[in-house]
């Protein structure tokens, strides 16, 4: 038998009461955080200073399907943690409030205003109440008292603070900025570190598994690798997501939950966020975002004050920023400088010679640099000390191409072979034969390798066994570069021609003409191609529609390789021994790296801080963009 | 028809999908069933409670929100229908109680659209402006005036 709407109120209020046993109902005298909406309460309000102390209205009976109801705007306040007595305070004035508690509220109220705002008194006090425990004094009621006397109102420090949050959200960059001056109030808004973590994950190319990660999102760390996150090692750099959350949407427990709560995100919508980098292929990213959407929302706004400590940089860094929460603030910070320096072309420069010839490809991760190079070997570089640490022999030509991923190596070379290499050994486990001519591209995913050459074809090979699984066909060229991502494979060639296939089928789906001289090196992420060609120009190209949607121009010589990892940067390597990063949307050159390289760029490849690149010259450069700055949580 | 009673005991009869889009009273009446007593929201005065279900009425066929909740989206507040924005034209005030409303009814579109709305007052206007705006005392000192400064210089020269 359902209880009507008062006596479910009644009872409910009577929980809540006995429950609460709360200060203000034991002890009246103690309001000082009675009045939710003063400037006072609004101050002590920080969910930074969350009060260890037990929490009087325990969860768990509201928790209780059949009382959700009565404060289900405040089945908000529901806390997972600890509030802190303010926090409480604000929660009761959602909850049932007898009037007498109300009325004292209200003066208490008014003492703590001071001279803020003329002393107003509730406009509905003398209202007929039609039951007892329907208080006609509320939350409202209080707040209009506080407005002054032309009705202008404080509207962010009256407010509950996770609805005023709501109205911050909707701030940018420049806005936070604005509202850090208005007043000690406002600018605890602007210094909320949940704030920063949302313009900073807002910045889809600040998205690195190392910044998910500080953000409590499980990312699986593998190799930053150029082409190895292009060509669909997916499968191994994915969120680790239980496949349910994948699929179900819906209150799924979350990723990496526990973690956000250690690492404090902040306050409540502060959903993990789901959201892939920007290395991910968009399908992934598409996926993983619908997954998490559904999963944040319920009450109106989902608050979950969590405590989040501020800690020293040194203490970020210490801990990567899981043990303890990042500073967002401080991040956005370095982040900020860092794209500055990207911009202004600051940047540390580091040579690496050792290689007895031309260095002709290179992908680097956070611990190495790897090579390959015309005097047949595969160097192996300690990315902090620069110094060679393993060299890798078999291919009894030049080292044309490599890619790499956590558990293999795989290099093309002049001398026709491809070679998987066990990174154990250091020594070759399987030698693909079959090509005419040298390997000069190679892609791979968990189960393929792709490889193309000067025969003119394209090769896919079972990454397991090196089972030969088709050829493709098409191109009247040499194939100078292929990308693999998701089921497609792309490929440039000497003939001009960007072509699409259909990794499972071999199936030619689309041919891209525009450039007016041979491809060297193509990018693909999926949705976006960028191809670097002898007219000396780089094209931009929508996948889909096969159209060319941008031409960059500047180099002044052929455009030798290029890398692009789905973002708006692009960097290129010319013959005019000049690399160049692009913002592929506007098209312009945003920087022009020269004379240092002394001939022919080879390869290059870029990360959040830095641009590796090799060349004719013999020499491996490191641009680094991170001088004086604290990228261990960015990069 | 559901009846709605405000805090100053004025019964508000409206259809029930006006009053649903209210989780609050959604999830009410699907705990204790169909009923011809009036639901009080002691939160809520009658002034208030007219405007929100005006709200309500307004949006009684919109499709369910679509859940938008994510972090790393930038949210845009610029997209509110002129309908919309004719009907938050309410003093401070009004606005203000239409936000508590919202979030103790649980409305969210509602709540997005006064947030949004306030948002858009904010946007674009100089500390002082909105210290005026909103009539708010510049409680800084010296001291912390001149390390607001500091702070946001880095930002500045971007």
């Amino acid at each position: 038998m359902p209880l009507s709407p008062k006596l479910f109120l009644k009872k409910m209020w009577k929980v809540s009461c006995a429950k609460t046993g709360s200060p203000s109902a034991s002890n009246p005298e103690d309001s000082s955080g009675e009045g939710l909406p003063s400037q006072n309460s609004a101050a002590s309000y920080s969910h930074e200073l969350a009060d260890p102390a037990p929490v009087p209205i325990a969860s768990a009976h509201l928790a209780e399907r059949q009382f959700m109801w009565n404060g289900n705007g405040a089945s908000a306040y529901i806390p997972t943690s600890p509030l802190s007595t303010s926090q409480i305070s604000g929660m009761r004035s959602y909850m049932q409030v007898p009037p007498a508690l109300v009325h004292h509220s209200s003066s208490g109220l008014s003492m703590s205003r001071g001279s803020l705002s003329p002393p107003a008194l509730p406009k509905r006090n003398s209202m007929k109440r039609k039951d007892s425990f329907v208080s006609s004094t509320g939350r409202a009621a209080d707040a209009l008292s506080i407005a002054s006397a032309d009705g202008r109102l404080d509207f962010l420090s009256c407010l509950p603070y996770e609805i005023a949050m709501v109205i911050v959200i909707y701030a940018d960059y420049p806005a936070i900025q604005t509202i850090a001056e208005v007043s000690k109030s406002w600018r605890r808004f602007a210094r909320d570190n949940a704030v920063w973590r949302r313009l900073f994950l807002q910045q889809t190319e600040w998205r690195t598994p190392r910044a998910l990660a500080a953000a409590g999102c499980y990312y699986h760390n593998g190799p930053r690798a150029k082409r190895a996150q292009n060509n669909g090692a997916s499968c191994r750099n994915e969120f680790l997501a239980p496949s349910s959350a994948l699929t179900s949407g819906t209150n799924t427990p979350r990723v990496g939950d526990e973690d956000l709560y250690a690492t404090g995100g902040g306050y409540g919508s502060d959903v993990p966020s789901g959201s892939a980098t920007a290395d991910l292929n968009s399908e992934t990213m598409q996926r993983i975002l619908a997954a998490y959407s559904g999963s944040s929302l319920r009450p109106a706004i989902a608050l979950q004050h969590r405590v989040a400590p501020s800690p020293s940089p040194s203490l970020v860094s210490k801990f990567g920023g899981r043990l303890v929460g990042a500073d967002w603030r401080y991040l956005f910070n370095q982040r900020l400088k860092l794209d500055k320096n990207w911009k202004t072309g600051v940047a540390d420069i580091q040579t690496v010679a050792g290689h007895t010839d031309s260095v002709y490809c290179v992908q680097y991760d956070h611990e190495k640099i790897v090579t390959g190079s015309r005097d047949r070997t595969v160097k192996i570089w300690d990315s902090k000390s620069l110094q060679c640490t393993r060299t890798l022999a078999g291919h009894d030509a030049s080292v044309l191409c490599l890619k790499y991923d956590d558990v293999t190596l795989i290099t093309g070379s002049s001398d026709s072979t491809v070679i998987i290499w066990d990174w154990q050994t250091g020594a070759p486990s399987l030698r693909l034969v079959s090509h005419a001519a040298g390997v000069l591209d190679v892609a791979f995913d968990c189960e393929h390798v792709v490889s193309c050459s000067k025969d003119c074809t394209i090769k896919v090979w079972r990454r397991s066994d090196g089972k030969l699984l088709r050829t493709l066909i098409g191109h009247r060229g040499p194939v100078n570069a292929v990308q693999l991502c998701g089921s497609r494979i792309v490929s440039a060639s000497g003939d001009s021609l960007i072509k699409m296939w259909d990794l499972n089928t071999g199936e030619l789906i689309r041919t891209f003409a525009g450039h007016t001289r041979g491809l060297a090196c193509v990018q693909f992420d999926g949705k976006v191609i960028v191809s670097g060609s002898s007219d000396q120009l780089i094209k931009v190209w929508n996948a889909e529609s096969g159209l060319c949607t941008q031409t960059l121009q500047g180099h002044k010589d052929l455009v030798r390789t290029l890398h692009f990892n789905g973002g708006r940067r692009a960097v290129s390597g010319s013959y005019d021994q000049t690399i160049k990063v692009w913002d592929i949307v506007s098209g312009e050159c945003t920087l022009d790296l020269k004379d240092v390289h002394t001939s022919w760029v080879f390869d290059v490849q870029f990360s959040t801080s830095r641009i590796v690149s090799t060349s004719q010259d013999q020499k491996i450069v490191i641009w680094d963009f991170s001088k004086g700055l604290d990228v261990s949580d960015i990069d | 028809m559901v009846v709605l009673q405000s805090s100053d005991g004025k019964n508000f009869t409206v259809e029930r999908g006006v009053a649903i889009q209210s989780v609050l009273i959604k999830n009410l009446l699907e705990d204790i069933g169909e009923s011809d007593e009036p639901i009080p929201l002691p939160n809520v005065s009658s002034k208030v409670l007219e405007k929100v279900i005006e709200y309500c009425e307004y949006h009684v066929d919109d499709p369910s929100p679509i859940l938008d909740d994510l972090d790393e989206i930038p949210k845009r507040s610029d997209d509110i229908t002129p309908q919309d924005e004719n009907y938050m034209k309410v003093d401070q005030e009004l606005l203000f109680e239409i936000l508590l409303a919202a979030n103790y009814m649980d409305i969210k579109p509602l709540l997005e659209l006064g947030c949004k709305t306030v948002a858009n007052m904010i946007r674009n206007k100089t500390a002082q402006e909105i210290r005026t705006m909103f009539n708010i005392v510049d409680d800084f000192s010296p001291e912390e005036r001149e390390q607001i400064k500091k702070e946001n210089e880095w930002a500045e020269d971007h």
